[in-house]
């Protein structure tokens, strides 16, 4: 039961990663992360600690990548939201869809204030 | 805590549709006791996409933050602070807009003259872009920056991209 991740080349998505890695630690699990295509090499070149595989994936197909994972390894997904400079947190029809069709818990990682 | 409002300090006054006189000023982290008395009171069921923060050390957070970083306007009624506008930096020449009016104020035309303060404010400073984020069912804030002359640029079921080229707006003569 490996916790599941969307990531994309955003700050805040790679906070996400941070989170989402500290906690399959803490559970004793492996990650995997769900990536567009362009990004792939560079998550690979991140991670140096065995139980995290990465899945590269057709910028269009990414969110039915990500729920098909998730409901192959049965955990939860981590996904990032925006945070503009007034404060506002974006989610998107994107992460919407993932929050309404995920097979189970959703953590929505928020970028905490830069202040 | 009050706030003394010195008069060089307002960029100008008008009457609200009740009556009530209003003055605007650029405001800076002094009036961070002010602003927080306002959203301290701010109706929790207006808050737009988690701002103002609901907590009052986020809120605090918050406030800070845009008053460190931001353009900012209030109008404010004796030593009340009833709106509140601010521009935070994005890219250069473009700033993200966000737009609190209390409640005990809306509809009676403070916000339209606080943002139309705030944009003349911009021009004047020669950033070229406003934009803002806006939840698709928020009537009151889509006809607020409709009138100002913002235009829609990106929309899905949930949220909008609303966003105001300050070149071009400058030869359209809105009222």
């Amino acid at each position: 039961m490996r916790v599941v991740l969307w990531l994309e080349d955003t700050e805040a998505s790679w906070q996400a990663f941070q989170y989402a890695r500290d906690l399959a630690a803490l559970r004793g699990v492996g990650l995997v992360v769900v990536c567009p295509e362009g990004l792939a090499d560079r998550v690979r070149s991140e991670v140096t600690s065995a139980g995290v595989e990465v899945r590269a994936s057709p910028e269009a197909e990414v969110v039915v990548n990500l729920l098909r994972a998730a409901e192959e390894e049965g955990g939860e997904i981590v996904v990032a939201a925006r945070r503009t400079p007034t404060g506002k947190v974006v989610l998107g029809d994107r992460v919407t869809t993932v929050l309404l069709n995920a097979p189970g818990p959703v953590v929505v990682f928020k970028p905490p204030w830069k202040g | 805590m009050r706030v003394s409002l010195r008069e060089g300090t307002a960029l100008g006054r008008f009457a609200d549709q009740l009556g009530r006189e209003i003055t605007l000023h650029v405001c800076d982290l002094g009036w961070e006791e002010a602003l927080y008395e306002m959203y301290r009171t701010y109706d929790p069921s207006q808050q737009a996409q988690g701002i103002p923060p609901l907590h009052p050390l986020r809120l605090r957070e918050w406030l800070r933050s845009v008053l460190r970083e931001g353009i900012n306007l209030v109008g404010a009624c004796g030593s009340r602070v009833v709106g509140h506008a601010v521009l935070m930096p994005d890219r250069p020449g473009s700033y993200e807009l966000a737009i609190f009016v209390h409640q005990d104020f809306q509809g009676t035309g403070v916000g339209g003259r606080l943002l139309q303060a705030l944009i003349g404010h911009a021009r004047e400073r020669g950033s070229e872009q406003i934009w803002l984020s806006v939840e698709a069912w928020n009537r009151r804030a889509i006809r607020l920056y409709r009138r100002a002359g913002f235009r829609k640029v990106e929309g899905d079921q949930w949220e909008q991209i609303w966003e105001l080229r300050l070149a071009a707006a400058s030869h359209q003569g809105r009222p």
